[in-house]
């Protein structure tokens, strides 16, 4: 079992490319997202808030107050 | 080209922005709504700089307008173009504006903290017992999801009558067996994160709720505006 701890910052992105890749309103066929660097890294930190065991993140106040309470 | 970031109602008032490359973000303001829009040169790469501006531009208008925000990417040859699409889909982007004016989002994860899979031994045995092994281990994979999506399912249901509106998956991974975003008006976050911080106090040992927000509504912008759909898609 991976027990590694991985920063609020990771698990924020996480959400971030979450919402801003794979959902919002579409107006365009023109969209780009097929950039396979980014992908990657989409697929590797979603790996990570999968393994992840120590990350918990609180809404208290936004984003700016994410922590890791282990 | 223009880059386009959002849509938003009339009431929108944007300080000066920067948006992506830097490159100031400008309002075109249509009869019944606004799109926030950087020029650009080509479409820009999705890098995390650019994605974090796109959603720090968005989260501005929030401030003071209902905003529709858009998914990354989408560029259009130049204003004219982009109005079409807009009068294309009025109203549904009025219907979207009014349901969203007041609202922010909220998203939730439900986290298993530990790998709760028995890696039990296969070696020295023979093909049939690895078999019946890994029967057993298969069968015991789908109980725990199941238990586990049904602990989704009920988180959702007690987060879910506060919310406007709201979409949950469960059974996601082995380690995340739920991900949820509600739609919430601004005056009911602290009673939602009440419920969500009791829910979390019953929940069973080994599993965790992650919360993030607030965030602009794009789990419930999932609408298709492309140009040549006969209608306006809601997926």
């Amino acid at each position: 079992l991976d027990r590694q701890r991985y920063s609020s910052r990771e698990l924020a992105l996480v959400e971030l490319l979450d919402r801003v890749l794979h959902k919002g309103a579409v107006l365009s066929a023109d969209i780009t997202l097929s950039v396979a660097d980014v992908d990657l890294v989409y697929v590797s930190l979603r790996a990570l808030v999968a393994s992840t065991d120590t990350a918990r993140v609180l809404s208290r106040g936004g984003r700016s107050e994410i922590a890791d309470t282990a | 080209m223009i880059y386009v970031y959002a849509l938003t109602d009339l009431q929108l008032e944007l300080e000066p922005t920067e948006g992506l490359r830097d490159s100031p973000v400008d309002v075109l303001r249509f009869p019944w709504c606004t799109a926030l829009v950087t020029s650009v040169t080509g479409v820009p790469e999705p890098d995390e700089l650019n994605l974090k501006r796109h959603e720090d531009v968005i989260e501005r208008a929030m401030k003071s307008a209902s905003v529709i925000p858009l998914r990354y990417g989408q560029t259009f040859a130049d204003e004219t173009a982009l109005a079409a699409v807009i009068e294309s889909a009025k109203s549904a982007v009025n219907e979207l504006l009014d349901s969203f004016r007041d609202k922010i989002e909220v998203g939730v994860r439900g986290l298993l903290l530990e790998d709760q899979s028995d890696p039990s031994a296969t070696n020295g045995i023979s093909g049939r017992e690895y078999m019946q092994e890994r029967l057993k281990q298969e069968v015991a994979r789908r109980d725990r999801t199941d238990k586990h999506s049904e602990i989704g399912q009920g988180v959702h249901r007690r987060l879910e009558a506060i919310a406007v509106d709201s979409r949950v998956s469960v059974g996601i991974t082995e380690r995340v067996f739920m991900s949820s975003a509600y739609l919430i008006d601004e005056k009911d976050i602290n009673l939602f994160l009440e419920r969500l911080h009791a829910i979390e106090e019953q929940l069973p040992a080994g599993t965790q709720l992650m919360c993030t927000g607030p965030w602009p509504p794009y789990s419930f912008a999932d609408i298709d505006f492309r140009v040549g759909e006969s209608h306006v898609e809601n997926r």
